[in-house]
Protein backbone atom coordinates (compact mmCIF):
# COMPACT_ATOMS: atom_id res chain seq x y z
CA UNK A 1 0.00 0.00 0.00
CA UNK A 2 2.67 2.40 1.07
CA UNK A 3 4.82 1.46 -1.93
CA UNK A 4 1.90 1.92 -4.33
CA UNK A 5 1.11 5.35 -2.92
CA UNK A 6 4.69 6.41 -3.30
CA UNK A 7 4.83 5.40 -6.97
CA UNK A 8 1.51 7.13 -7.63
CA UNK A 9 2.73 10.33 -6.09
CA UNK A 10 5.93 10.05 -8.12
CA UNK A 11 3.86 9.86 -11.31
CA UNK A 12 1.94 12.93 -10.21
CA UNK A 13 5.19 14.65 -9.54
CA UNK A 14 6.46 13.87 -13.05
CA UNK A 15 3.24 15.24 -14.58
CA UNK A 16 3.57 18.40 -12.53
CA UNK A 17 7.16 18.77 -13.67
CA UNK A 18 6.16 18.33 -17.32
CA UNK A 19 3.51 21.03 -17.03
CA UNK A 20 5.95 23.29 -15.22
CA UNK A 21 8.32 22.91 -18.16
CA UNK A 22 5.50 23.90 -20.49
CA UNK A 23 5.03 27.18 -18.64
CA UNK A 24 8.75 27.89 -18.42
CA UNK A 25 10.00 26.82 -21.86
CA UNK A 26 8.93 30.01 -23.69
CA UNK A 27 10.92 32.04 -21.16
CA UNK A 28 13.92 29.79 -21.68
CA UNK A 29 13.67 30.42 -25.41
CA UNK A 30 13.62 34.14 -24.79
CA UNK A 31 16.78 33.94 -22.69
CA UNK A 32 18.55 31.77 -25.24
CA UNK A 33 17.31 33.85 -28.16
CA UNK A 34 18.49 37.09 -26.62
CA UNK A 35 22.03 35.70 -26.80
CA UNK A 36 21.85 34.86 -30.50
CA UNK A 37 21.94 36.95 -33.68
CA UNK A 38 18.83 37.37 -35.75
CA UNK A 39 19.72 34.86 -38.45
CA UNK A 40 20.23 32.00 -36.00
CA UNK A 41 16.90 32.73 -34.36
CA UNK A 42 15.20 32.61 -37.74
CA UNK A 43 16.75 29.19 -38.33
CA UNK A 44 15.64 28.06 -34.86
CA UNK A 45 19.21 27.48 -33.71
CA UNK A 46 18.91 28.78 -30.17
CA UNK A 47 20.99 26.39 -28.12
CA UNK A 48 24.27 27.82 -26.89
CA UNK A 49 26.19 24.80 -28.23
CA UNK A 50 25.04 25.52 -31.77
CA UNK A 51 27.86 27.66 -33.04
CA UNK A 52 27.73 30.05 -35.93
CA UNK A 53 30.12 32.12 -37.98
CA UNK A 54 30.28 35.77 -37.11
CA UNK A 55 32.01 38.58 -38.95
CA UNK A 56 34.29 40.49 -36.66
CA UNK A 57 36.05 43.72 -37.60
CA UNK A 58 39.79 43.16 -37.80
CA UNK A 59 41.35 46.57 -37.63
CA UNK A 60 41.34 49.42 -40.17
CA UNK A 61 41.79 48.59 -43.82
CA UNK A 62 41.49 44.86 -43.35
CA UNK A 63 38.55 42.65 -44.36
CA UNK A 64 36.48 41.43 -41.38
CA UNK A 65 37.61 38.05 -40.14
CA UNK A 66 35.28 35.16 -39.62
CA UNK A 67 35.01 33.80 -36.10
CA UNK A 68 33.10 30.80 -34.85
CA UNK A 69 30.87 31.89 -31.96
CA UNK A 70 28.34 30.28 -29.63
CA UNK A 71 26.62 33.24 -28.01
CA UNK A 72 26.74 36.99 -28.36
CA UNK A 73 26.01 40.02 -26.21
CA UNK A 74 25.47 42.21 -29.27
CA UNK A 75 21.69 42.36 -28.77
CA UNK A 76 22.09 43.89 -25.33
CA UNK A 77 24.72 46.31 -26.58
CA UNK A 78 22.37 47.44 -29.33
CA UNK A 79 19.54 48.04 -26.87
CA UNK A 80 21.61 50.48 -24.90
CA UNK A 81 23.00 52.15 -28.02
CA UNK A 82 19.78 52.56 -29.93
CA UNK A 83 16.76 52.40 -27.67
CA UNK A 84 17.07 55.63 -25.77
CA UNK A 85 13.44 55.38 -24.64
CA UNK A 86 13.82 52.25 -22.54
CA UNK A 87 14.88 53.94 -19.26
CA UNK A 88 11.90 56.30 -19.59
CA UNK A 89 9.51 53.38 -20.12
CA UNK A 90 10.98 51.68 -17.08
CA UNK A 91 10.64 54.77 -14.95
CA UNK A 92 7.06 55.46 -16.07
CA UNK A 93 5.93 51.90 -15.51
CA UNK A 94 7.59 51.68 -12.13
CA UNK A 95 6.24 55.06 -11.03
CA UNK A 96 2.70 54.21 -12.15
CA UNK A 97 2.77 50.77 -10.52
CA UNK A 98 4.22 51.99 -7.22
CA UNK A 99 2.16 55.18 -6.87
CA UNK A 100 -0.97 53.49 -8.22
CA UNK A 101 -0.65 50.61 -5.79
CA UNK A 102 -0.07 52.94 -2.87
CA UNK A 103 -3.05 55.15 -3.71
CA UNK A 104 -5.36 52.24 -4.47
CA UNK A 105 -4.42 50.53 -1.20
CA UNK A 106 -4.90 53.68 0.82
CA UNK A 107 -8.19 54.85 -0.68
CA UNK A 108 -9.52 51.30 -1.03
CA UNK A 109 -8.69 50.28 2.53
CA UNK A 110 -10.41 53.39 3.87
CA UNK A 111 -13.56 52.47 1.98
CA UNK A 112 -13.33 48.81 3.02
CA UNK A 113 -13.14 49.95 6.65
CA UNK A 114 -16.15 52.20 6.10
CA UNK A 115 -18.18 49.34 4.71
CA UNK A 116 -17.02 46.69 7.19
CA UNK A 117 -17.22 48.70 10.39
CA UNK A 118 -20.17 51.05 10.13
CA UNK A 119 -23.86 50.77 9.52
CA UNK A 120 -25.15 53.71 7.56
CA UNK A 121 -27.97 54.60 5.26
CA UNK A 122 -27.37 53.34 1.74
CA UNK A 123 -24.39 51.16 2.62
CA UNK A 124 -25.76 48.13 0.78
CA UNK A 125 -26.73 50.17 -2.24
CA UNK A 126 -23.38 51.90 -2.46
CA UNK A 127 -21.52 48.62 -2.11
CA UNK A 128 -23.62 47.03 -4.86
CA UNK A 129 -22.89 50.06 -7.02
CA UNK A 130 -19.17 49.48 -6.56
CA UNK A 131 -19.53 45.75 -7.24
CA UNK A 132 -21.34 46.55 -10.45
CA UNK A 133 -18.23 48.20 -11.85
CA UNK A 134 -16.55 44.81 -12.18
CA UNK A 135 -19.15 43.86 -14.77
CA UNK A 136 -18.62 46.98 -16.87
CA UNK A 137 -16.46 45.93 -19.80
CA UNK A 138 -13.32 48.01 -20.34
CA UNK A 139 -14.59 48.81 -23.84
CA UNK A 140 -17.49 50.85 -22.46
CA UNK A 141 -15.39 52.98 -20.14
CA UNK A 142 -12.52 53.25 -22.62
CA UNK A 143 -14.17 55.76 -24.94
CA UNK A 144 -15.75 57.67 -22.07
CA UNK A 145 -12.44 57.92 -20.25
CA UNK A 146 -10.71 59.03 -23.44
CA UNK A 147 -13.15 61.94 -23.75
CA UNK A 148 -12.86 62.61 -20.02
CA UNK A 149 -9.05 62.76 -20.30
CA UNK A 150 -9.38 65.41 -22.98
CA UNK A 151 -11.93 67.45 -21.01
CA UNK A 152 -9.77 67.36 -17.86
CA UNK A 153 -6.59 67.99 -19.89
CA UNK A 154 -5.13 64.70 -18.67
CA UNK A 155 -4.46 63.18 -22.08
CA UNK A 156 -0.77 62.33 -22.57
CA UNK A 157 -0.15 62.96 -18.85
CA UNK A 158 1.12 60.36 -16.40
CA UNK A 159 -1.38 61.63 -13.82
CA UNK A 160 -4.26 60.77 -16.11
CA UNK A 161 -3.11 57.18 -16.43
CA UNK A 162 -2.47 57.06 -12.69
CA UNK A 163 -6.01 58.06 -11.72
CA UNK A 164 -7.40 55.69 -14.29
CA UNK A 165 -5.37 52.81 -12.83
CA UNK A 166 -6.37 53.68 -9.27
CA UNK A 167 -10.03 53.67 -10.32
CA UNK A 168 -9.54 50.29 -11.98
CA UNK A 169 -7.80 48.74 -8.96
CA UNK A 170 -10.02 50.06 -6.16
CA UNK A 171 -12.72 47.43 -6.41
CA UNK A 172 -10.37 44.52 -5.80
CA UNK A 173 -8.87 46.22 -2.74
CA UNK A 174 -12.26 47.17 -1.30
CA UNK A 175 -13.66 43.71 -1.87
CA UNK A 176 -10.75 41.80 -0.33
CA UNK A 177 -10.13 44.20 2.55
CA UNK A 178 -13.80 44.36 3.50
CA UNK A 179 -13.74 40.57 3.92
CA UNK A 180 -10.51 40.80 5.88
CA UNK A 181 -11.84 43.53 8.19
CA UNK A 182 -15.16 41.75 8.66
CA UNK A 183 -13.27 38.67 9.86
CA UNK A 184 -11.49 40.64 12.59
CA UNK A 185 -13.24 40.03 15.87
CA UNK A 186 -15.72 42.68 16.94
CA UNK A 187 -14.46 42.34 20.52
CA UNK A 188 -11.15 43.93 19.62
CA UNK A 189 -12.69 47.04 18.10
CA UNK A 190 -15.27 47.25 20.90
CA UNK A 191 -12.46 47.15 23.47
CA UNK A 192 -10.57 49.87 21.65
CA UNK A 193 -13.74 51.96 21.48
CA UNK A 194 -14.30 51.60 25.21
CA UNK A 195 -10.78 52.91 25.72
CA UNK A 196 -11.96 56.02 23.93
CA UNK A 197 -10.13 55.43 20.65
CA UNK A 198 -11.46 57.37 17.68
CA UNK A 199 -12.57 55.53 14.58
CA UNK A 200 -9.46 56.76 12.78
CA UNK A 201 -7.23 55.46 15.56
CA UNK A 202 -8.96 52.08 15.39
CA UNK A 203 -8.49 52.02 11.64
CA UNK A 204 -4.85 53.02 11.68
CA UNK A 205 -3.61 51.26 14.81
CA UNK A 206 -5.82 48.16 14.94
CA UNK A 207 -7.34 47.28 11.58
CA UNK A 208 -4.47 48.11 9.22
CA UNK A 209 -1.80 46.20 11.19
CA UNK A 210 -4.14 43.22 11.58
CA UNK A 211 -4.98 43.17 7.89
CA UNK A 212 -1.31 43.01 6.87
CA UNK A 213 -1.52 39.78 4.87
CA UNK A 214 -4.59 40.89 2.96
CA UNK A 215 -2.93 44.22 2.22
CA UNK A 216 0.17 42.47 0.92
CA UNK A 217 -1.87 40.24 -1.37
CA UNK A 218 -3.88 43.23 -2.68
CA UNK A 219 -0.71 45.23 -3.14
CA UNK A 220 1.04 42.56 -5.20
CA UNK A 221 -2.02 41.92 -7.37
CA UNK A 222 -2.54 45.64 -8.01
CA UNK A 223 1.14 46.21 -8.77
CA UNK A 224 1.15 43.34 -11.28
CA UNK A 225 -2.05 44.52 -12.95
CA UNK A 226 -0.76 48.05 -13.42
CA UNK A 227 2.70 46.90 -14.53
CA UNK A 228 1.11 44.77 -17.27
CA UNK A 229 -1.72 47.06 -18.39
CA UNK A 230 -1.78 47.70 -22.12
CA UNK A 231 -5.07 48.99 -23.52
CA UNK A 232 -5.42 52.20 -21.48
CA UNK A 233 -1.72 53.02 -21.75
CA UNK A 234 -1.98 52.57 -25.50
CA UNK A 235 -5.08 54.73 -25.81
CA UNK A 236 -4.35 57.57 -23.40
CA UNK A 237 -0.79 58.36 -24.49
CA UNK A 238 0.84 59.29 -27.73
CA UNK A 239 4.20 60.77 -26.71
CA UNK A 240 7.34 58.78 -26.02
CA UNK A 241 7.96 60.41 -22.65
CA UNK A 242 4.73 59.10 -21.10
CA UNK A 243 4.94 55.62 -22.61
CA UNK A 244 4.95 52.50 -20.42
CA UNK A 245 6.93 49.31 -20.95
CA UNK A 246 4.18 47.19 -22.56
CA UNK A 247 3.35 49.92 -25.06
CA UNK A 248 7.04 50.72 -25.60
CA UNK A 249 7.83 47.10 -26.37
CA UNK A 250 4.90 46.87 -28.70
CA UNK A 251 6.19 49.91 -30.57
CA UNK A 252 9.65 48.36 -30.68
CA UNK A 253 8.20 45.35 -32.40
CA UNK A 254 7.22 47.64 -35.23
CA UNK A 255 10.67 49.20 -35.26
CA UNK A 256 12.90 46.18 -34.79
CA UNK A 257 10.80 43.06 -34.78
CA UNK A 258 10.78 42.42 -38.46
CA UNK A 259 14.49 42.51 -38.97
CA UNK A 260 15.98 41.77 -35.59
CA UNK A 261 14.30 39.34 -33.25
CA UNK A 262 17.46 39.06 -31.13
CA UNK A 263 17.15 42.66 -29.96
CA UNK A 264 13.44 42.14 -29.38
CA UNK A 265 14.10 39.06 -27.25
CA UNK A 266 16.71 40.92 -25.20
CA UNK A 267 14.37 43.86 -24.61
CA UNK A 268 11.53 41.56 -23.66
CA UNK A 269 13.78 39.79 -21.17
CA UNK A 270 14.90 43.05 -19.58
CA UNK A 271 11.30 44.24 -19.36
CA UNK A 272 9.93 41.44 -17.22
CA UNK A 273 12.99 40.40 -15.26
CA UNK A 274 12.40 42.97 -12.46
CA UNK A 275 8.79 41.93 -11.94
CA UNK A 276 9.68 38.24 -11.83
CA UNK A 277 12.32 38.94 -9.19
CA UNK A 278 9.91 41.04 -7.14
CA UNK A 279 7.28 38.34 -7.32
CA UNK A 280 9.65 35.56 -6.29
CA UNK A 281 10.78 37.64 -3.32
CA UNK A 282 7.23 38.48 -2.22
CA UNK A 283 5.33 35.36 -3.22
CA UNK A 284 5.18 34.10 0.36
CA UNK A 285 2.85 36.99 1.25
CA UNK A 286 0.86 36.58 -1.90
CA UNK A 287 0.15 32.89 -1.44
CA UNK A 288 -0.60 33.44 2.23
CA UNK A 289 -3.06 36.18 1.34
CA UNK A 290 -4.80 33.93 -1.16
CA UNK A 291 -4.95 30.88 1.09
CA UNK A 292 -6.23 33.04 3.92
CA UNK A 293 -9.42 32.97 1.90
CA UNK A 294 -9.08 36.59 1.04
CA UNK A 295 -10.57 36.01 -2.40
CA UNK A 296 -13.45 33.99 -1.08
CA UNK A 297 -16.97 35.07 -1.83
CA UNK B 1 -22.07 51.65 27.11
CA UNK B 2 -23.51 49.23 24.61
CA UNK B 3 -25.66 52.07 23.37
CA UNK B 4 -22.56 54.17 22.87
CA UNK B 5 -21.07 51.53 20.60
CA UNK B 6 -24.25 51.24 18.60
CA UNK B 7 -24.31 54.98 18.20
CA UNK B 8 -20.69 55.04 17.11
CA UNK B 9 -21.37 52.49 14.40
CA UNK B 10 -24.24 54.52 13.04
CA UNK B 11 -22.18 57.67 12.79
CA UNK B 12 -22.14 59.34 9.40
CA UNK B 13 -18.34 59.42 9.69
CA UNK B 14 -18.51 56.30 7.48
CA UNK B 15 -19.23 58.52 4.48
CA UNK B 16 -15.89 60.21 5.00
CA UNK B 17 -14.13 56.86 4.74
CA UNK B 18 -15.85 55.77 1.56
CA UNK B 19 -16.06 59.18 -0.11
CA UNK B 20 -12.64 59.24 -1.86
CA UNK B 21 -13.06 55.76 -3.33
CA UNK B 22 -16.61 56.47 -4.36
CA UNK B 23 -15.65 59.74 -6.04
CA UNK B 24 -12.90 58.15 -8.14
CA UNK B 25 -15.04 55.17 -9.12
CA UNK B 26 -18.06 57.31 -9.91
CA UNK B 27 -16.02 59.62 -12.12
CA UNK B 28 -13.98 57.02 -13.95
CA UNK B 29 -16.56 54.26 -14.22
CA UNK B 30 -20.03 55.72 -14.16
CA UNK B 31 -19.41 59.19 -15.55
CA UNK B 32 -17.26 57.75 -18.33
CA UNK B 33 -20.00 55.22 -19.05
CA UNK B 34 -22.40 58.11 -19.30
CA UNK B 35 -20.07 59.99 -21.64
CA UNK B 36 -19.70 56.89 -23.77
CA UNK B 37 -23.49 56.57 -23.94
CA UNK B 38 -23.79 60.24 -24.93
CA UNK B 39 -21.18 59.69 -27.64
CA UNK B 40 -23.04 56.63 -28.90
CA UNK B 41 -26.05 58.81 -29.74
CA UNK B 42 -23.96 61.09 -31.94
CA UNK B 43 -21.95 61.18 -35.09
CA UNK B 44 -18.97 62.04 -32.90
CA UNK B 45 -15.96 64.11 -33.82
CA UNK B 46 -13.25 63.37 -31.22
CA UNK B 47 -11.11 66.32 -32.31
CA UNK B 48 -13.82 68.86 -31.55
CA UNK B 49 -15.30 66.94 -28.64
CA UNK B 50 -18.81 67.23 -30.03
CA UNK B 51 -20.99 65.75 -32.70
CA UNK B 52 -24.30 65.67 -34.47
CA UNK B 53 -27.17 63.92 -32.70
CA UNK B 54 -28.27 60.81 -34.58
CA UNK B 55 -30.41 59.05 -31.97
CA UNK B 56 -30.30 55.27 -32.15
CA UNK B 57 -28.78 55.17 -35.62
CA UNK B 58 -25.45 53.81 -34.43
CA UNK B 59 -27.21 51.02 -32.53
CA UNK B 60 -29.42 50.21 -35.49
CA UNK B 61 -26.38 50.10 -37.74
CA UNK B 62 -24.54 47.68 -35.44
CA UNK B 63 -27.55 45.39 -35.09
CA UNK B 64 -29.01 45.36 -38.57
CA UNK B 65 -26.28 46.22 -41.05
CA UNK B 66 -25.82 43.44 -43.61
CA UNK B 67 -22.64 41.46 -42.88
CA UNK B 68 -22.57 43.36 -39.59
CA UNK B 69 -19.11 43.37 -38.04
CA UNK B 70 -20.84 43.66 -34.68
CA UNK B 71 -22.44 40.22 -34.85
CA UNK B 72 -19.26 38.75 -36.25
CA UNK B 73 -17.33 40.22 -33.32
CA UNK B 74 -19.97 38.95 -30.88
CA UNK B 75 -19.70 35.47 -32.40
CA UNK B 76 -15.88 35.50 -32.22
CA UNK B 77 -15.88 36.85 -28.68
CA UNK B 78 -18.41 34.24 -27.57
CA UNK B 79 -16.33 31.47 -29.12
CA UNK B 80 -13.29 32.87 -27.39
CA UNK B 81 -15.09 32.97 -24.04
CA UNK B 82 -16.20 29.34 -24.42
CA UNK B 83 -12.67 28.25 -25.31
CA UNK B 84 -11.29 30.21 -22.38
CA UNK B 85 -13.74 28.70 -19.86
CA UNK B 86 -13.10 25.15 -21.05
CA UNK B 87 -9.37 25.73 -21.29
CA UNK B 88 -8.86 27.55 -18.02
CA UNK B 89 -11.14 25.35 -15.88
CA UNK B 90 -9.90 22.22 -17.65
CA UNK B 91 -6.29 22.99 -16.82
CA UNK B 92 -6.28 24.93 -13.57
CA UNK B 93 -8.56 22.68 -11.51
CA UNK B 94 -6.78 19.38 -12.33
CA UNK B 95 -3.48 21.16 -11.82
CA UNK B 96 -4.57 22.35 -8.38
CA UNK B 97 -5.72 18.84 -7.46
CA UNK B 98 -2.38 17.43 -8.57
CA UNK B 99 -0.37 20.17 -6.96
CA UNK B 100 -2.02 19.61 -3.61
CA UNK B 101 -0.87 16.00 -3.66
CA UNK B 102 2.73 16.88 -4.40
CA UNK B 103 4.85 16.22 -1.36
CA UNK B 104 7.95 17.92 -2.63
CA UNK B 105 8.42 21.16 -4.45
CA UNK B 106 4.85 22.43 -4.15
CA UNK B 107 5.95 26.01 -3.73
CA UNK B 108 8.41 25.71 -6.62
CA UNK B 109 5.64 24.42 -8.90
CA UNK B 110 3.37 27.24 -7.76
CA UNK B 111 6.00 29.80 -8.69
CA UNK B 112 6.67 28.23 -12.09
CA UNK B 113 2.98 27.95 -12.99
CA UNK B 114 2.44 31.53 -11.94
CA UNK B 115 5.25 32.90 -14.09
CA UNK B 116 3.06 33.48 -17.18
CA UNK B 117 0.53 35.40 -15.08
CA UNK B 118 3.03 38.03 -14.04
CA UNK B 119 4.33 38.58 -17.56
CA UNK B 120 2.75 41.37 -19.61
CA UNK B 121 0.36 40.05 -22.25
CA UNK B 122 2.20 42.06 -24.89
CA UNK B 123 5.39 40.19 -24.08
CA UNK B 124 3.57 36.85 -24.07
CA UNK B 125 1.99 37.63 -27.41
CA UNK B 126 5.39 38.47 -28.89
CA UNK B 127 6.91 35.22 -27.58
CA UNK B 128 4.03 33.18 -28.95
CA UNK B 129 4.05 34.82 -32.37
CA UNK B 130 7.54 33.47 -32.72
CA UNK B 131 6.72 30.05 -31.22
CA UNK B 132 3.55 29.54 -33.24
CA UNK B 133 5.31 30.48 -36.47
CA UNK B 134 7.70 27.65 -35.70
CA UNK B 135 4.86 25.20 -35.10
CA UNK B 136 3.21 25.78 -38.45
CA UNK B 137 0.53 28.03 -39.82
CA UNK B 138 -1.91 27.88 -36.87
CA UNK B 139 -2.04 31.65 -36.64
CA UNK B 140 -2.34 32.24 -40.38
CA UNK B 141 -5.38 30.07 -41.03
CA UNK B 142 -8.79 31.56 -40.37
CA UNK B 143 -10.07 28.25 -38.94
CA UNK B 144 -7.42 28.08 -36.22
CA UNK B 145 -6.38 31.69 -35.63
CA UNK B 146 -8.93 32.29 -32.87
CA UNK B 147 -7.96 29.02 -31.21
CA UNK B 148 -4.32 30.08 -31.26
CA UNK B 149 -4.98 33.37 -29.46
CA UNK B 150 -7.23 31.49 -27.02
CA UNK B 151 -4.42 29.02 -26.31
CA UNK B 152 -2.15 31.93 -25.45
CA UNK B 153 -4.79 33.39 -23.13
CA UNK B 154 -5.33 30.03 -21.43
CA UNK B 155 -1.60 29.50 -21.10
CA UNK B 156 -1.34 32.81 -19.29
CA UNK B 157 -4.41 32.49 -17.03
CA UNK B 158 -4.08 28.87 -15.84
CA UNK B 159 -1.45 29.46 -13.18
CA UNK B 160 -3.29 32.27 -11.44
CA UNK B 161 -6.57 30.38 -11.38
CA UNK B 162 -4.79 27.29 -10.16
CA UNK B 163 -3.67 29.30 -7.14
CA UNK B 164 -7.29 30.30 -6.49
CA UNK B 165 -8.42 26.67 -6.68
CA UNK B 166 -5.54 25.61 -4.47
CA UNK B 167 -6.62 28.17 -1.88
CA UNK B 168 -10.20 26.88 -2.12
CA UNK B 169 -9.10 23.26 -1.78
CA UNK B 170 -7.04 24.02 1.30
CA UNK B 171 -10.15 25.41 2.98
CA UNK B 172 -12.01 22.08 2.77
CA UNK B 173 -11.71 20.43 6.19
CA UNK B 174 -9.73 17.20 6.07
CA UNK B 175 -12.42 15.44 8.14
CA UNK B 176 -14.78 15.31 5.16
CA UNK B 177 -12.26 13.30 3.19
CA UNK B 178 -11.63 11.00 6.12
CA UNK B 179 -15.37 10.45 6.49
CA UNK B 180 -15.70 9.72 2.77
CA UNK B 181 -12.84 7.23 2.99
CA UNK B 182 -14.45 5.49 5.97
CA UNK B 183 -17.64 5.18 3.87
CA UNK B 184 -15.56 3.51 1.16
CA UNK B 185 -15.88 6.27 -1.40
CA UNK B 186 -13.73 5.98 -4.50
CA UNK B 187 -11.50 8.88 -5.55
CA UNK B 188 -14.04 9.87 -8.17
CA UNK B 189 -16.95 9.79 -5.73
CA UNK B 190 -14.84 11.76 -3.29
CA UNK B 191 -14.29 14.41 -5.96
CA UNK B 192 -17.95 14.42 -7.01
CA UNK B 193 -19.50 14.53 -3.55
CA UNK B 194 -16.93 16.29 -1.37
CA UNK B 195 -14.57 18.41 -3.43
CA UNK B 196 -16.92 19.81 -6.07
CA UNK B 197 -19.79 20.95 -3.78
CA UNK B 198 -17.40 22.51 -1.28
CA UNK B 199 -15.44 24.19 -4.03
CA UNK B 200 -18.53 25.78 -5.54
CA UNK B 201 -17.79 29.31 -4.33
CA UNK B 202 -14.35 29.25 -5.90
CA UNK B 203 -15.75 27.65 -9.04
CA UNK B 204 -18.39 30.37 -9.46
CA UNK B 205 -15.85 33.09 -8.74
CA UNK B 206 -13.30 31.74 -11.23
CA UNK B 207 -15.92 31.18 -13.94
CA UNK B 208 -17.38 34.66 -13.62
CA UNK B 209 -13.92 36.24 -13.62
CA UNK B 210 -12.86 34.23 -16.68
CA UNK B 211 -16.02 35.30 -18.52
CA UNK B 212 -15.46 38.94 -17.63
CA UNK B 213 -11.79 38.79 -18.58
CA UNK B 214 -12.26 36.79 -21.78
CA UNK B 215 -15.09 38.95 -23.08
CA UNK B 216 -12.65 41.87 -23.01
CA UNK B 217 -9.81 40.07 -24.79
CA UNK B 218 -7.78 42.63 -26.68
CA UNK B 219 -4.01 42.38 -26.47
CA UNK B 220 -3.45 39.03 -28.18
CA UNK B 221 -5.82 39.89 -31.00
CA UNK B 222 -4.23 43.31 -31.44
CA UNK B 223 -0.60 42.21 -31.23
CA UNK B 224 -0.72 38.73 -32.78
CA UNK B 225 -3.33 38.78 -35.52
CA UNK B 226 -4.76 42.31 -35.77
CA UNK B 227 -8.17 40.75 -36.30
CA UNK B 228 -7.18 38.64 -39.28
CA UNK B 229 -6.95 36.40 -41.19
CA UNK B 230 -10.30 37.07 -42.88
CA UNK B 231 -11.64 38.81 -39.76
CA UNK B 232 -11.56 35.50 -37.86
CA UNK B 233 -10.07 37.13 -34.75
CA UNK B 234 -12.09 40.35 -34.85
CA UNK B 235 -13.18 40.33 -31.23
CA UNK B 236 -15.37 42.95 -29.57
CA UNK B 237 -12.69 44.99 -27.82
CA UNK B 238 -10.56 45.11 -30.96
CA UNK B 239 -13.52 46.29 -33.05
CA UNK B 240 -14.37 48.99 -30.52
CA UNK B 241 -10.74 50.11 -30.39
CA UNK B 242 -10.29 50.14 -34.17
CA UNK B 243 -13.52 52.03 -34.80
CA UNK B 244 -12.88 54.54 -32.05
CA UNK B 245 -9.20 55.26 -32.58
CA UNK B 246 -8.07 53.94 -35.97
CA UNK B 247 -10.95 54.67 -38.34
CA UNK B 248 -12.04 58.28 -38.69
CA UNK B 249 -15.49 59.37 -37.59
CA UNK B 250 -16.61 56.04 -36.13
CA UNK B 251 -16.39 56.84 -32.43
CA UNK B 252 -20.17 57.01 -31.94
CA UNK B 253 -20.56 53.67 -33.67
CA UNK B 254 -17.79 52.20 -31.49
CA UNK B 255 -19.54 53.44 -28.32
CA UNK B 256 -22.80 51.89 -29.44
CA UNK B 257 -21.07 48.55 -29.96
CA UNK B 258 -19.47 48.78 -26.52
CA UNK B 259 -22.84 49.46 -24.91
CA UNK B 260 -24.48 46.58 -26.74
CA UNK B 261 -21.67 44.34 -25.50
CA UNK B 262 -22.28 45.53 -21.96
CA UNK B 263 -25.97 44.69 -22.26
CA UNK B 264 -25.18 41.20 -23.58
CA UNK B 265 -22.62 40.56 -20.85
CA UNK B 266 -25.00 41.75 -18.16
CA UNK B 267 -27.77 39.40 -19.26
CA UNK B 268 -25.29 36.56 -19.60
CA UNK B 269 -23.95 36.97 -16.06
CA UNK B 270 -27.45 37.31 -14.59
CA UNK B 271 -28.48 34.05 -16.24
CA UNK B 272 -25.33 32.34 -15.03
CA UNK B 273 -25.91 33.45 -11.45
CA UNK B 274 -29.50 32.17 -11.66
CA UNK B 275 -28.32 28.80 -12.90
CA UNK B 276 -25.76 28.45 -10.13
CA UNK B 277 -28.26 29.54 -7.51
CA UNK B 278 -30.95 27.08 -8.62
CA UNK B 279 -28.42 24.26 -8.63
CA UNK B 280 -27.54 25.02 -5.06
CA UNK B 281 -31.17 24.70 -4.00
CA UNK B 282 -31.35 21.38 -5.82
CA UNK B 283 -28.22 20.17 -4.03
CA UNK B 284 -29.48 21.16 -0.63
CA UNK B 285 -32.90 19.56 -1.06
CA UNK B 286 -31.54 16.26 -2.36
Amino acid sequence: MAVERKSVSFTFWLILLAIALLSVLPFLWIILGSLKPHLEIQRGQLWPWQSYTAQKPAGPGQPPREVSQHVTADNYRRIFQKLSGLPTYYFNTFYLSAAGTFLALFVGTLAAYGFAQFKFAGSRLLFMLLLLTIMIPGEVTLIGRYELMFQLRLYDKIVGLLISYVAGSLLLVIFIMRNVFASISQDITDAAMLDGASSWKIFWEVMVPMGGNGLAACGILTFLNIWNEFLFALTFTSMDKVRTLPVGIFMLKGQFGLFNSGVLFATVLLSFLPIVLVFILLQKYFVRGLSMGALKG
Amino acid sequence: MARGIGKERRQPVAYLYIAPALAVVLLFSFVSMGISFYVSLHQWDPFQGKGQFVGGANYARALTEPNSIFWLAVRNTLLYVVMAIIGVLGTSLPLALLCRRARYGQSLFRTLYFLPSITPMVVISLIWIWLLQRMGAIMDRSQTALLSIALVGIWQASGYNMLLFLAGLNEIPQEYYEAARVDGASRLQEFRHVTLPLLRNTLVFVTVMVIIGASQVFTQAYVMTRGGPQRSTEVMALQVFKNAFSYAGQMGYASAMAWLLFALLFVFILIQMRVFRSRRIYDESS
